[in-house]
């Protein structure tokens, strides 16, 4: 290389003079683009020509970390950057991110200038307010928030613990696929949501709602849905779908807090999934249901009587069944899910299953006697008490006494063909668990075990399972 | 700095090509470092820039193109191991101590390198020196700002300007 600059940084005299205004609008955006937005917007001071740059910003992003500095007023500054954002381009993605703790009011305010972006034509709004709801009064005294209509957003994100959230009335969100909201406080038992939801968003798709209170109800009608997702809806009574066109749902701890009489009412022709991690309701309904759902998947609540088995005898006939429950083989629910539950027709069934004091063999073989057109079973103990020898004596009656192995009771396993063990530890439960399914099950072709962390398996197991197993039956062993 | 010879990497070499600046200097430097810039890679792609042609560059003069190539032969080796999974924490450190020291440089050549890395299209160059002014920036006052980027002492028309325009966006500072 011939020549190499080798300058001084900032010499005197003409080297001083300033050169970076006169970069073109959109390389100094690309400067501005890297600093806190305060400072982006701060910079239309410092002379004539910096007047507007700042308001080509590619991204509006307004969060209060760490290196933002402080501004006197947050509220203002959203508001300012919004009504001030070049008027002849389309507003950018909005992202309102606040982790810093404001008194309740202000943080409304916060959200309320947020909202200012409503009507400009963005692709994603996305509001993120921490707060914690310590003080009650404050929240309940704060005022409520109006949540303007967004015409053009695509995708909408809306947190804020505690707030009175009022849905607009008026007005259709043309564009809008996705919504997400959590945390909020609903005063009208969810009818504004209803209206929302089912009148004036023509493309929804997404919807998620998580930790809302006062949401009674759950009304929803669109043509558009295809997934819904629920979680600790708290206040839950009443669930209506009608979704000519969903595919997916989940309800997650909602109805199990409810103090009245609850009820759902399902009309989902097209549904291919169902995650239920909820008590059953009271009364359900059914208008329109697939013939074969592709996916249950039923989780037991610990906290609470849950009647999960219910949901199983919605359905005709599911392909996979996925069921995660801890023994309790002296509950009546379980003995009924066991023994006498009419449910539904199922190929797959993935069950997870936390151990306690009781064997889980038993309640396991016992349900795959009850349904014995299951071709394929995967299979994980979970053990999270602190010792996990403890097997305590139980009660005569319990149906751990039952089904010793399979030499004490012909097990009818006619179809299994395929069966996965995961997290596998070697206790003499799940070894006399293997050894009656390979003995009972007359068209097993493959059996795979996947040992837990640290367990290796003993060569006397494996000829043991072999020596029991059908003529033709592959037996995989993994370890970690 | 003119070097005209033949620039086919079949023996061996690797294969070189001739960068011609808007002062008309000539620079030869290897296709993989001058593959850094966008702008052109296509036309190395397309097999120009060897042998006696040389590629005009009429936007950027020699004393600003011998700093781009400057930079693009140092990160030219990390560049084609694909960023740089496989860079050791020294090679990483190494960059960044010559990134540092690269830019550390007067205003003029900052603002040429700015133009430069835009108009090749050199990303890494790009945000390094964007990043640069952004620094000068960071955490100042107006004044300060001003200050930094040698801006001419206000005149007191535009310092009036000034204090009204920080009046009306007062609620942007603390």
């Amino acid at each position: 290389m011939a020549r190499t600059i080798r300058t001084k940084r900032f010499c005197s005299g003409d080297r001083r003079r300033d050169r970076i205004s006169e970069l073109p609008d959109d390389l100094l955006v690309q400067i501005l683009v890297l600093l806190p937005i305060v400072e982006a917007v701060r910079t239309c001071v410092l002379s004539h020509r910096w007047r507007h740059v700042w308001t080509r910003l590619p991204r509006l992003d307004f969060d209060d970390d760490e290196d933002a500095p402080d501004v006197l007023s947050f509220p203002e500054l959203i508001a300012a950057a919004i009504v001030n954002y070049a008027a002849d381009v389309h507003l950018p993605d909005v992202s309102v991110s606040l982790s810093y703790r404001y008194e309740f009011s202000e943080a409304v305010s916060i959200a309320a200038s947020a909202f200012l972006a409503a009507d400009r034509v963005l692709s994603t709004f996305d509001l993120f307010l921490f707060q914690d709801e310590e003080d009650e009064l404050a929240v309940l005294q704060a005022p409520p928030l109006y949540m303007p209509c967004f015409p053009w957003v695509k995708e909408l994100s809306f947190t804020f613990s505690g707030v009175n959230l009022w849905m607009p009335y008026i007005c259709t969100f043309y564009r809008l696929t996705k919504m997400y909201i959590f945390g909020v406080r609903f005063t009208d038992e969810g009818w504004g949501l209803h209206d929302a939801v089912s009148w004036r968003c023509p493309c929804l798709q997404d919807l998620e709602l998580h930790m809302i209170k006062g949401l009674e109800k759950v009304f929803l009608i669109s043509q558009s849905l295809t997934s819904l997702r629920l979680f600790s809806l708290v206040d839950l009574e009443r669930l209506l779908v009608v979704g000519a066109n969903l595919r997916d749902m989940q309800v997650t701890r909602s109805f199990v807090h409810a103090s009245e009489p609850t009820f759902m009412l399902l009309d989902v022709p097209k549904l291919e999934q169902l995650h239920w991690e909820d008590r059953c309701p009271d009364e359900v309904q059914r208008w329109s249901l697939p013939n074969q759902l592709s996916k249950l998947t039923v989780v037991e609540i610990s906290f609470a009587p849950a009647r999960f088995t219910r949901i199983l005898q919605i359905f005709k006939s599911i392909q996979a069944l996925s069921l995660e429950f801890s023994i309790a083989p002296e509950s009546a629910e379980q003995k009924n899910l066991v023994e006498n539950a009419n449910i539904s027709f199922f190929h797959e069934l993935d069950l997870t299953v936390k151990k306690n004091e009781h064997s889980f063999g038993p309640t396991v073989l016992s349900l795959l006697n009850r349904n014995y057109w299951v071709r394929k079973l995967s299979l994980q103990i979970t053990d999270d008490r602190e010792d996990k020898s403890i097997i305590a004596p139980c009660a005569s009656f319990c149906n751990c006494h039952k089904i010793k192995s399979g030499r004490d009771k012909k097990i009818k396993l006619d179809y299994l063909n395929w069966v996965t063990m995961k997290n596998f530890s070697g206790t003499e439960d799940e070894m006399n668990f293997l050894y009656s399914i390979v003995r009972n099950a007359k068209a097993l072709h493959k059996v795979s075990v996947m040992f837990s962390m640290a367990v290796e398996p003993t060569e006397k197991f494996l000829q043991s399972l072999q020596k029991q197993s059908p003529s033709g039956c592959t037996i995989e062993l993994n370890t970690i | 700095m003119a070097a005209p010879e033949s620039g086919d990497g079949n023996n061996g070499a690797a294969r070189m090509v001739t960068l011609i600046s808007s002062d008309n200097t000539r620079f030869e430097v290897e296709a993989a470092a001058a593959s850094l810039s966008q702008t052109l890679q296509l036309t190395i792609l397309d097999g120009g820039g060897g042998g006696g042609d040389g590629i005009p560059l009429p936007n950027v003069d020699s004393a600003t193109l011998s700093k781009v190539l400057e930079y693009c032969i140092k990160h030219a080796p990390a560049a084609a191991n694909g960023g740089a999974p496989n860079a050791t924490a020294v090679d990483r450190a190494e960059l960044e101590r010559f990134d540092n020291e690269f830019v550390n440089i007067d205003q003029s050549v900052l603002y040429s390198l700015i133009m430069a890395a835009h108009n090749l299209e050199i990303e890494g160059l790009q945000s390094l020196v964007a990043k640069k002014v952004a620094d000068m920036i960071k955490g100042k006052s107006p004044m300060e700002i001003r200050r930094t980027l040698g801006f001419p002492d206000p005149t007191p028309e535009e310092q009036a300007e000034m204090n009204a325009h920080m009046l009306e966006y007062g609620w942007a500072y603390e």
